[in-house]
């Protein structure tokens, strides 16, 4: 930071008390004029701010500030640092007087598009937008119209979902000309189902369904949630246009339940057959501007905001305010609903003589809530309160206070018709305006000036430092988290060297976030060494006692000294590759006997610790392919949202890893290879798992780390779990690129082959190809594959131990004499440390016939044959030892024969159902009869939608579990039965897969009742399309 | 036959004008005057720093440099540039200028942060003429845009308001804060300069909200004299309006106006 940039006092111990306990916290506030600027005394009022939720370092913002020479387009201001310093950037076009109106801007869920919804002049609305808001390259104008009044905009990027990639724009606004006009109706939402393209749709949908006829108040404002729901509150008039006094006005929230994408938006929140709940009835807004003022501010009938818990879309708040009994003062009320808007908690919160309330929520459901309030002493005081505790009990910290018409009002309005707060992960940032007295009396919070001051004399300077610049109106950034670092423990995603790793920062930014990670697996309770600062993960074990053992470490770390604290560590398991959900419950597949590890930080505590061993168990049926994953907490810095348990990384909704630093994961698959150029190719196996509740494609972006050495590298998709999969000839990887994976089903597993050469290389090199899953631009998980070099002795000994791993599996699965044989047969080398060519020449000489005759009786329990071609492997193997083939190729091809084996077992086991998919199927039905038009609109819908929401929430919070899924199916059996009934003679068959559920549910079989109900939903899926 | 790119060069030599890259010889009044048309922030320049930034918000490279202000020819508005004051240039041809390179350089905003960002409009070298150019190619936009204004205007007279009012036949909008409030002045008429030569008494509309909307615009006042330029209002037939304050000039201004009114 330059000198010349006067920093006062930026980070501080904030003023907030609740109930006389203190609570440390982090807050900057800064003057957004920047010090080019600095003889400007512009009031620049009515703010708003974008924080790209992708990247929280990049933020943009407006006020009524005009561009500073006088060009054709109007300023924006613009950080790439947090909001720490601020420039301008002039790309909105413009009125004559190089300034806009009415303006809100809001970033896209991903992909860095900037979009801007403003008034040009007097109702003269326009939709622009930029892919790169630093550029002076001009906003692109996606639609103008006229006879509009404050346009309001929310936008996001479907995630997880159908239509993901697409941006989704609402433009909350009062629309003359729109249509509800007709039924005297002005409130209206102009909707996108997908800004991001050359030429958006854009549709106007009205409010307003009631018969009642008013010019409704201007301000609309929009909430959406990442699962589709989005919810407005406006104020709908009923009565005189022209007499203010005449009127019924009502504060309305509606709610649409699939992002207002159906067939009749806004209308999944009902009073009677009217669209919206009533939360304020007949209230007094001061709504005319010829009317009543606060202070030097006039009263604009604004007032309202509504914010929804990023995890639970049932949860919102809002915000309407009034005369209370029709007189003054303007108080602002909060409110809660816990179910979507049906009932509501009010008076939360009031505070009287307030403009400007904007309400958020943070992603461990703290609510903030920004208002600028008049006091009796005729200051202006700008507040920013947050709620740890759904809205009971409130924090309030001070930002800024200056007396009323000092400066003096230039024009309506002094501050604004609205501020904005935005929360994205646990921060909340939030723009205001007041005066721009640089000083603790003014901006008690602290505070950081861009534009030039004098710090002796707190007065504001021109550029030349030649004169004092008047006061005036800035707008002012500011942030705030509770999460401040003294308290906020984290797991390392990656770690490149003693040196270099994560610090962190949400989102994580190195974008290979499961290799060099903070949770590893080892197969004893010593957590090994740490070369290169990076964890030595061992692969899992599987097999009867002490076979199957393991040990999962994490280590946790915080950047500065805080209080005292005791870390809760929670491990998780998937399959290995992308999309299958995580595990943390016994089942057949493995145990988890131990509670979670607890780690102690003594206050000031900081260096990184490891937690204690945590056993888990692997058993026989089970691939050591695994993915591993940790969420850590505190009660100060608990996980964000729901548990890890049943989802996966992207889906349904959140980048849960990357956006959570109490996250991490491993997801990495090493083959121990001999370090000689060998011909022929090792191949591996991912599982791609599709964890939507709809086909989609699935697209993989790829990196070879040696495409030189990697070149001849392939691909291929080889099996799924739903029935033969016709597999294509091998690809060709480039040394980057991307593949696609073609309609991919519900819960569909498809297995990835990759093929790579076997250079010569030094031994403990890794050779890898890193596959990353990409959605809406957006990076949500990925996992590596390749061979890590060694000597022939290193490699035979890692061969013995998958050799019995894969064949205890076959055994355990398949059990034979001759798997038997196999699963033993390293053992005595493996006791005796015999590593030795000859020795693995022997075991070979040994075991031949018994694998192969393994294999032949494998063959005929086999549905839908081997499509790993693991036999012909093993033929191979034996043609390359019969002919003296080296050793090194030999245990290429043996390694090899053994993936594909225990792919092919895992591939047989999947299509037999998977407990681990209980919740997708729950998500599976929720979204079925939630967005399936034709399903929605079966009178058991309701019902099956209510059910399933409970168990998803259950299941995330821990309160309910597997054993739980048939009690959850059970209390849904009759809605289950209408459903076939109402829809036997469409679709075929129903009935039938209805009542295996039931037949599965008295089996206690969890696997198999999963099966059944995948096989159910399946077949309303063909009904419906889930949006 | 000439290359194509010599063809351009020796065009652009001939004209004194070059856009992206350095001037070759004396520019001549036309390559300024079309310069000066695409241009806010005017100033004779050195470059210090090629390939550099002086923003930390920007990163560097063939298309940047950090210049010098060594003379500011032409700054609109209140924005405070001064000499020896550095600017980061976006170049209009990356990589033309090399340390110690001195031009007048044609600009328009990018970035105002710690320090200023401009993007090259184009540039000419130093000729002596170019100060004096400039200012001509400045005062004939204005007389361009009061031309265009005076075109459009269905009434230019020189009279006195004589009263305000409310308006009684525009409807009111309560619910928008941007309500104009519309106002009605009654205008004596001394002169026609353009449009009825009987018009005695003319009815401006004009919005008395003083909403950020409406605060730029032209709020006439009793007693208040000078040359109205008026077009006919879209809401209120035989009414005029005066969007903003550039509708009103100084009577001092008449003898301009009349001598500008095409007849």
């Amino acid at each position: 930071m330059k000198t010349f940039l006067r920093s006062f006092l930026i980070s501080a111990l904030a003023s907030s008390v609740l109930a006389g306990s203190a609570c440390a916290s982090s807050i900057l506030v800064v003057d957004m004029i920047p010090y080019s600027w600095s003889n400007e005394t512009n009031q620049d009022s009515e703010p708003s701010l974008a924080v790209n939720p992708a990247n929280p370092q990049q933020m943009a913002a407006t006020a009524f500030s005009p561009d500073p020479m006088q060009g054709p387009n109007a300023p924006i201001f613009i950080s790439t640092n947090g909001g720490q310093t601020w420039s301008t950037n002039s790309i909105v076009p413009a009125n004559v007087y190089s300034e806009t109106d009415d303006i809100t801007l809001r970033f896209s869920g991903s992909g860095n598009r900037l979009y801007a919804g403003y008034l040009r002049g007097p109702g003269f609305y326009k939709l622009v937008r930029t892919t790169d808001f630093t550029q002076p390259t001009v906003m692109t104008l996606l639609e103008e119209v006229d006879d509009i009044d404050q346009p309001w905009l929310a936008t996001t990027t479907v995630i997880g979902q159908q239509d993901t990639g697409k941006d989704r724009v609402y433009v909350g606004m009062n629309d003359h000309d729109g249509p509800g006009v007709s039924a005297g109706h002005t409130d209206t939402v102009r909707r996108s189902p997908d800004g991001s393209v050359a030429a958006p749709q854009i549709d106007p949908l009205p409010l307003e369904t009631s018969g009642l006829s008013g010019t409704d108040l201007a301000p609309v404002r929009i909430a959406t949630h990442p699962d589709g729901t989005v919810y407005a509150i406006y104020i709908s008039v009923h009565g005189n246009d022209i007499d203010p006094y005449n009127q019924t006005l009502n504060a309305v929230v509606v709610r649409d339940n699939n992002w207002a994408v159906g067939a009749k938006q806004f209308q999944d929140l009902k009073t009677g057959t009217d669209a919206g709940h009533i939360i304020a009835a007949n209230i007094t807004v001061p709504v005319n501007s010829l009317g009543p003022a606060l202070g030097s501010e006039r009263l604009g009938g604004g007032g309202i905001s509504i914010a929804v818990d990023p995890n639970n879309s049932s949860r919102v708040y809002a915000v309407y305010s009034d005369y209370p009994g029709g007189k003054p003062p303007y108080t602002l009320h909060v409110l809660r609903s816990d179910n979507g808007g049906v009932t509501w908690k009010p008076e939360l919160l009031t505070v009287p003589n307030i403009i400007n309330p904007a309400l958020a929520v943070n992603s461990v459901g703290t609510v903030g809530l920004l208002y600028q309030q008049l006091t009796a002493t005729n200051q202006w005081e700008t507040h920013f309160r947050r709620s740890l505790n759904q809205g009971v009990g409130w924090f309030d910290t001070l930002l800024a206070t200056f007396t009323d018409g000092m400066p003096a009002l230039v024009t309506p309005p002094y501050l604004g018709d609205y501020a904005h707060l935005q929360a994205v992960g646990q921060a909340f940032y939030g723009v205001f305006s007041s005066a721009n007295y640089p000083d603790l009396t003014h901006l008690p919070s602290g505070y950081f000036f861009m534009r030039k001051v004098d710090p002796n004399t707190h007065t504001l300077r021109n550029l030349a430092d030649t004169s004092t610049v008047p006061v005036s109106i800035d707008p002012f950034f500011f942030y705030f988290s509770d999460q401040d670092q003294g308290n906020d423990f984290y797991v390392r995603d990656w770690t490149s060297s003693p040196a270099s790793g994560d610090n962190g920062v949400q989102p994580s930014t190195n974008p290979v976030f499961y290799q060099t990670s903070d949770v590893w697996n080892r197969r004893s309770i010593d957590p090994g060494t740490f070369p290169n600062d990076q964890p030595d993960n061992e692969d899992a074990g599987n097999g009867t006692t002490t076979k199957g053992d393991n040990w999962a470490f994490t280590r946790i770390r915080r950047n500065i000294s805080g209080s005292a604290a005791t870390v809760t560590a929670h491990f998780l398991i998937s399959k290995f590759g992308v999309g299958s959900p995580y595990v943390d419950q016994s089942d057949a597949d493995l145990s988890f006997p131990d509670p979670d590890p607890t780690l102690s930080f003594a206050a000031g505590e900081i260096a990184p610790k490891t937690t204690v061993p945590f056993h888990w168990h692997l058993n026989t049926i089970a691939s050591k392919h695994l993915c591993m994953a940790v969420e850590t907490s505190t009660p100060m810095d608990p996980f964000i949202g729901k548990s890890l348990r049943g989802l996966s990384p992207g889906w349904p909704t959140d980048l849960i890893i990357l956006n959570d630093n109490n996250r991490a994961q491993r997801n990495m698959f090493l083959t121990t290879t001999p370090a000689k150029s060998q011909p022929g190719m090792k191949k591996y196996y991912a599982i791609l798992h599709n964890m939507a509740t709809f086909s989609r494609d699935m697209t993989l972006q790829y990196t070879l780390s040696d495409p030189k050495r990697l070149n001849g590298a392939t691909w291929r998709v080889v099996a799924s779990s739903l029935g033969p999969l016709h597999a294509t000839d091998p690809l060709r990887l480039a040394s980057r690129g991307s593949i696609v994976v073609k309609a991919m089903q519900p819960e569909e597993d498809r297995w990835l082959e990759i093929a790579l050469p076997v250079p010569s290389g030094t031994e403990g090199e890794e050779l890898d190809v890193q596959f990353q899953e990409v959605a809406a631009d957006q990076l949500l998980d990925g996992f590596g594959v390749g061979a890590r070099l060694a000597s022939n002795a290193k490699t035979i000994a890692d061969l013995f131990e998958n050799h019995r791993s894969v064949y205890t599996r076959l055994a355990a699965l398949y059990p034979s004499d001759y798997a038997i044989t196999e699963m033993k047969a390293p053992q005595p080398y493996l006791d005796a440390g015999s590593f030795a060519d000859t020795d693995y020449l022997r075991f070979l000489s040994a075991n031949l016939k018994i694998m192969a005759s393994a294999h032949t009786l494998l063959s005929r329990s086999l549905v839908n044959g081997d499509p790993f071609g693991s036999k012909p492997e093993l033929d191979n193997l034996t043609a390359l030892y019969t002919s003296g083939a080296p050793v090194a190729s030999l245990l290429v091809s043996h390694a090899t024969m053994l993936d594909e084996l225990d792919a092919l077992l895992t591939q047989q086991r999947q299509m037999k159902g998977d407990e681990a998919f209980i919740l997708q199927n729950v998500l599976w039905q929720r979204d079925l009869f939630l967005r399936g038009d034709q399903l929605n609109a079966l009178a058991a819908a309701g019902t099956i939608v209510d059910a399933s929401r409970t168990f998803i929430d259950g299941y995330g919070n821990r309160t309910l579990n597997d054993p739980d899924y048939p009690v959850h199916l059970r209390t849904l059996l009759d809605p289950l039965r209408q459903v076939a009934g109402a829809l036997e003679t469409t679709l075929p068959g129903l009935t039938v897969k209805e009542q295996a559920i039931e037949a599965a549910m008295n089996t206690g079989d969890l696997t198999a009742l999963q099966k059944a109900h995948h096989d159910f939903l399946a077949q309303l899926a063909a009904l419906d399309i889930v949006r | 036959m000439l290359s194509t790119r010599i063809h351009g060069a020796l065009l652009a030599a001939a004209f004194g004008l070059w856009s992206g890259t350095v001037a070759l010889a004396q520019p001549t009044a036309a390559a300024v005057e079309k310069l000066t048309r695409a241009s806010q922030l005017i100033f004779r320049g050195t470059v210090e720093r090629p390939g550099a930034v002086n923003l930390a918000i920007l990163k560097g490279g063939e298309d940047t440099a950090v210049v010098r202000i060594d003379e500011v020819l032409h700054v609109p508005g209140l924005l405070e540039v001064s000499r020896g004051q550095e600017v980061t240039l976006k170049l209009s041809r990356p990589g033309s200028f090399k340390a110690g390179d001195a031009a007048v350089f044609f600009t328009r905003s990018w970035l105002y942060g710690e320090n200023l960002a401009l993007v090259e409009v184009g540039h000419t070298d130093l000729g002596a003429a170019v100060p004096a150019q400039v200012v001509a190619a400045h005062r004939k936009m204005a007389a361009e845009a009061l031309q265009q204004r005076l075109d459009g205007a269905a009434l230019v007279v020189a009279g006195r308001v004589i009263e305000t009012r409310p308006s009684a036949v525009v409807d009111k909008l309560q619910e928008t804060e941007h309500d104009p409030m519309w106002q009605e002045a009654v205008i004596a008429v001394d002169r026609v300069v353009k449009g009825d030569a009987r018009t005695a008494r003319v009815v401006v509309l004009y919005p008395g909200s003083n909403d950020i909307s409406w605060h730029r615009a032209l709020k006439p006042q009793t007693g208040q004299d000078g040359v109205w330029l008026l077009e006919p209002s879209p809401a209120a037939a035989g009414m005029y309006i005066a969007p903003s304050a550039w509708n009103l000039m100084g009577r001092d201004d008449l003898a301009v106006v009349v001598r500008m009114v095409k007849p």
